[in-house]
């Protein structure tokens, strides 16, 4: 298969799947690492991990473990390095939460006040990934899951109460 | 806010997403990109790291130059040796600075003939440096601290210490000019030739469909 064409495909299953990354991204932003920085990050991931998809998971699935490994572990290795590039397009086409309405910038306030794996197990919910789903994806077993995902819920229930 | 309003505002949230598509080929191409930066960076890196310790090998050639021994021959040799290392440490901060003017040259965003032909030069130099290395440098350095050695008299340790210094250097050097150099420009020039192929491609594309 020549490069042109992978690269041509890669482009197009990222076209298709861009609002899935985004919502990824958007769990684990923060100052230090804005939403462009994170973006590229998890594009970059994908495509070296690209040639070794097998179609073995869905290619959502794939996404989401590549995105979620590279946000929750990135961030602790590869993004404390600074960023050498930057691609102004593509800063200023995306929506930052900050400008967002005001009950979606709630929302995100209270993601951001789960711990790491919380929020992705959160978001594979809100998703309406099954819980096997979120087992597969995170690496968790099933029953982890449901117990966390129990946990989260009396976690938000308390911080809206206070 | 329970899990059930969480959902509702995520619903919120995905129709938003849903109007605001963003992502074009040349964005994507964008952060591919990266991976051509973290390969020149590397580069750059290496060669300013070079320059330091070029930088820091002359008040060490200085200090041989002006250490006193009574024996003339001695004397004579360490100054040669000096005098190499002060030589070698200066035309290698120069030769470096003219290699750097290329790699700082490529950029990303511009065209892909430009970058190509500096990452060519570049890889050119990296050819010529490593022959200089391999048959002048190391060569001139070993010789004239062999001669030090000669004339000091030093005991069999002393040599082999030497002889230990001069392979390790030659397994570095080997080591950094194929994992470093050859394989960094190696991914340069690969993602030009994937962009190039694209670009091509593109204009196909567009003859065709007019």
């Amino acid at each position: 298969m020549d490069n042109s064409y992978i690269e041509k495909t890669f482009i197009e299953m990222i076209q298709q799947h861009e609002r899935l990354i985004y919502k990824v991204c958007s769990m684990y932003l923060s100052e230090e690492f804005p939403m462009a920085d994170l973006y590229q990050e998890v594009v970059y991931n994908l495509w070296k991990s690209f040639p070794k998809f097998r179609n073995e998971s869905s290619i959502s699935t794939w996404i989401y473990r590549i995105a979620l490994n590279v946000c929750i572990t990135g961030m602790r290795k590869e993004l404390r390095r600074p960023q050498h590039v930057s691609i102004v397009e593509f800063e200023e086409h995306f929506i930052a939460p900050e400008s967002m309405e005001e009950e979606l910038k709630e929302m995100y306030k209270l993601i951001h006040s789960l711990k790491t794996l919380e929020r992705a197990i959160i978001l594979l919910y809100l998703e309406e990934k099954s819980y096997q789903e979120i087992a597969d994806i995170t690496g968790l077993t099933l029953n982890n899951v449901a117990v966390k995902i129990n946990r989260i819920k009396e976690k938000l229930k308390k911080m809206s109460n206070n | 806010m329970e899990l059930d309003e969480l959902k509702n505002r995520w619903t919120v949230l995905e129709k938003q997403l849903k109007k605001n598509e963003i992502l074009n080929k040349q964005l994507v191409l964008g952060m591919l990109h990266k991976k051509s930066d973290k390969s020149l960076n590397r580069l750059i890196n290496t060669d300013v790291i070079s320059i330091i310790i070029y930088f820091l090998l002359i008040p060490v050639g200085i200090w041989y130059y002006n250490v006193k021994f009574p024996s003339m021959g001695a004397l004579l040799s360490l100054k040669i040796f000096a005098i190499a290392v002060i030589s070698v440490a200066v035309m290698g901060i120069i030769w470096i600075s003219y290699k750097l003017r290329y790699l700082k040259k490529i950029d990303f965003l511009k065209s892909i003939k430009d970058n190509m032909y500096c990452i060519t030069k570049y890889a050119m130099m990296i050819k010529q440096e490593k022959l200089a290395s391999y048959y002048l440098v190391a060569p001139v350095i070993f010789i004239s601290g062999a001669f030090v050695y000669y004339e000091l008299k030093v005991t069999l340790s002393f040599w082999s210490i030497l002889i230990v210094a001069l392979i390790a250097g030659l397994i570095i050097s080997v080591w950094m000019y194929k994992k470093i150099y050859d394989s960094n420009i190696q991914s340069i020039k690969l993602n030009l030739e994937e962009l190039r192929e694209l670009e091509e491609e593109e204009e196909k594309h567009i003859q065709k469909n007019g």
